[in-house]
C-alpha cells in the first residue's frame, strides 16, 4: 500500500467540513492575539475539555503553553470578515486585527472573548502533546458562554467558506 | 453576555454628538439659547442620543476659553469624569473621552480608561489630542514638546502594556522611564478602549494610521474628502491596520432651506461672539493644523457656526444629500454638533434619522 503523498491528503481533507472557530489568548510578550482555525474538537464532557491543533510556527503556539489561558470562538456565519481577519486572509496584522470583531476580557482569567460568536468556550490549557508539525493542546473548560447560538454557523470546506443552519 | 461596542455596529454611516461638555458646544455666538453645558443639559442630550441609537458622544478637551463676550468653552467638563457620569445612566453609546498627552500621565489614563469601560460595560473610547493651544500649557506650566506625536506614541504604547499583563514592568523610552508598573482592572475591551485623534499633519496621521482605529478629519468642500480618506487609508495599510475615517459638521435642520439658512446667518453672523471668533481662529491658524488654509480664509462664518467644521444646513432632505456624498466620499461617520443639542437633536433624529434609513445609510 503506497502512503499517500501529503498534497494527495491536503486534497482528500479538503472534503472534511470544520466549523470555522477563532482561538484567542494573550500571547508571551502581553500582546492579545487570535487564530482563525478549524482543527478544533470535543474531547469529553467529564471533565469538560476540548482539543486545538496548531502549527508549531504559528505565533499562536507559543502562547497555548500549560496553564496558559484561551478561548475558542465558534463563529455565526455574519462572522465571515473576522474569519478573514485572523485568518490572514485580510490587510490586517497583529493587534491591528483586533478591529474586527467585539472582543472583551473576561474578568477574572483574563482571557480575550469574541462576543457575538455562537458560543464561546473559556478554558485552560492543561497538556500539550507534540506530533511532528503541530502541537495538539488540550484545554480544560472553565466556562462556557452562549452568545448567540441560535446564528447560523460558519463551515470551511473546499477551500470555501460556507454559512450551515 | 452580547455587548458590541456601538462604533462596530451594523450603520454604515455611524452618528455621534461632539462637544456637548464644554459652553458653546462648537458654535461661537450669543444667540440667547446658545448651550451652557451644565449637567442637566449633558444628561438630557446623552438620553436623547442614546435613545434614538446614535453611536457616541464624544467630548473635547479645553482648559481656558476662547475670551470674547460669554468666554466661551471656559466652562467645559473634564472628560474622564464626565464620560463615568454619563457612563452610568446610559445604556447602548459609546462614550469617548478626550484626553491630552502631555498633561495626563500615561499610568493614571490607563487606570481611569478603564474605569469608564467597567462602568459602561466596554463602551469607553479614548479621543488622544496633543495640544495645540500653548496658554492652555502655560496654565500647567508646560511647553508645546517638539516631538509630540513620538511621545504619544509611547503614552499609547505603556496604556497598552498595562491592560497586556498583570506582572509588573518596567518602561524605558524618551519620554517616560517608568518602573514596575501595574494597573488592574484592564479594560473591557481588548486589546484597549477603541482610540481615535484628529491629526491633520503627516506625523499625526502616521500616529494614528499606527495607534488610532479612527481618525477624524475636517473638510472645506465635501469633494476634498477623499483626499484624506485615501491619505490615511495609505498610512494605516502600511502598519497593517484599518483606520475608520470620520468628519464633523454643524448641523442647522429646520423644515425649510430658508428658516435653517436665517437661523445660521443669525446665529453664526449678526449674534455671532465676534471678539471670541477673533481670537480663536488667530490661535488656531497660528498654532494647529487641524484644518486647511481656506478654511481659515474663506469661512468666518464656520468658525462661529461651528470652529471651522462643514455645515449641514436645510432641510432634512438637504442633509441626507450631504450625507450620502459624505458617504460617497469614503467616511464612516460624523460626529455632529449644534446651538442647543436638547431643542435641535429632537428634531434631527425624528426627521433626519428615518430618511437615512431609507437612504441604505443607516439599518436602525
Amino acid at each position: 500500500m503506497p502512503s499517500p503523498g501529503g498534497a494527495r491528503f491536503k486534497q482528500g481533507m479538503r472534503s472534511l467540513t470544520g466549523a470555522v472557530t477563532v482561538i484567542g489568548a494573550y500571547g508571551p510578550g502581553g500582546a492579545p492575539m487570535a487564530m482563525t482555525a478549524t482543527a478544533v474538537s470535543s474531547l469529553s464532557a467529564d471533565p469538560p475539555s476540548l482539543l486545538v491543533c496548531v502549527n508549531r510556527s504559528a505565533s499562536m503556539a507559543a502562547a497555548l503553553v500549560s496553564q496558559a489561558r484561551f478561548s475558542v470562538n465558534v463563529l455565526g456565519a455574519d462572522q465571515l470578515d473576522v474569519a478573514k481577519a485572523f485568518g490572514g486572509q485580510l490587510d490586517v496584522r497583529g493587534t491591528g486585527r483586533f478591529i474586527y470583531g467585539n472582543w472583551r476580557r473576561i474578568d477574572d482569567t483574563e482571557v480575550p472573548v469574541l462576543t457575538g460568536s455562537r458560543v464561546s468556550f473559556e478554558c485552560e490549557v492543561s497538556h500539550v502533546h507534540e506530533w511532528a508539525t503541530h502541537h495538539i493542546v488540550i484545554g480544560s473548560v472553565l466556562d462556557v458562554h452562549f452568545s448567540r447560538v441560535v446564528a447560523q454557523s460558519l463551515c470551511y470546506s473546499d477551500g470555501q467558506y460556507h454559512a450551515v443552519g | 453576555m452580547n455587548t458590541s461596542h456601538p462604533l462596530k455596529g451594523p450603520n454604515r454611516f455611524k452618528l455621534g454628538v461632539f462637544s456637548a461638555n464644554a459652553d458653546g458646544g462648537l458654535a461661537i455666538t450669543d444667540v440667547p439659547e446658545r448651550w451652557r453645558a451644565r449637567w442637566d443639559d449633558n444628561l438630557a442630550a446623552v438620553g436623547i442620543a442614546d435613545r434614538a441609537g446614535l453611536e457616541f458622544f464624544l467630548p473635547i478637551a479645553r482648559w481656558r476659553g476662547f475670551g470674547g463676550k460669554n468666554h466661551v468653552r471656559e466652562w467645559s467638563f473634564e472628560t474622564f469624569t464626565w464620560a463615568a457620569g454619563l457612563a452610568a445612566v446610559t445604556k447602548d453609546i459609546g462614550l469617548f473621552m478626550t484626553v491630552h498627552v502631555p498633561l495626563v500621565h500615561p499610568v493614571y489614563a490607563a487606570k481611569a480608561l478603564a474605569t469608564v469601560d467597567h462602568i459602561s460595560n466596554g463602551r469607553a473610547g479614548l479621543n488622544i489630542v496633543c495640544g495645540w493651544n500653548p496658554e492652555e500649557f502655560a496654565m500647567f506650566g508646560a511647553k508645546l514638546g517638539d516631538d509630540a506625536y513620538g511621545q504619544a506614541s509611547e503614552w499609547v504604547e505603556i496604556i497598552e502594556r498595562c491592560y497586556g499583563t498583570h506582572q509588573p514592568f518596567d518602561f524605558k523610552g524618551k519620554f517616560y522611564d517608568l518602573k514596575g508598573v501595574v494597573s488592574r482592572p484592564a479594560s473591557i475591551q481588548v486589546p484597549r478602549p477603541l482610540t481615535m485623534n484628529a491629526a491633520f499633519g503627516a506625523p499625526g496621521r502616521d500616529f494614528a494610521a499606527k495607534h488610532c482605529d479612527f481618525l477624524f478629519s475636517t473638510f472645506s468642500n465635501i469633494e476634498d474628502g477623499r483626499k484624506h480618506v485615501a491619505d490615511i487609508r495609505e498610512r494605516s495599510l502600511l502598519q497593517g491596520r484599518e483606520v475608520g475615517i470620520y468628519t464633523v459638521c454643524h448641523v442647522v435642520a429646520r423644515e425649510t432651506q430658508r428658516e435653517a439658512d436665517e437661523y445660521y446667518e443669525r446665529y453664526a453672523v449678526t449674534l455671532a461672539d465676534h471678539g471670541a471668533v477673533d481670537n480663536h481662529m488667530a490661535q488656531k491658524k497660528e498654532f494647529s493644523h487641524s484644518h486647511d488654509k481656506s478654511a481659515f480664509d474663506t469661512y468666518r462664518k464656520r468658525f462661529a457656526g461651528g470652529a471651522g467644521t462643514y455645515p449641514l444646513v436645510g432641510t432634512p432632505e438637504k442633509i441626507v444629500e450631504d450625507l450620502i456624498k459624505i458617504s460617497n466620499e469614503g467616511y464612516a461617520g460624523a460626529a455632529l454638533t449644534f446651538v442647543n443639542y436638547n431643542y435641535e437633536l429632537p428634531f434631527f433624529c425624528d426627521r433626519v434619522l428615518p430618511l437615512m434609513k431609507q437612504a441604505g445609510l443607516r439599518v436602525v
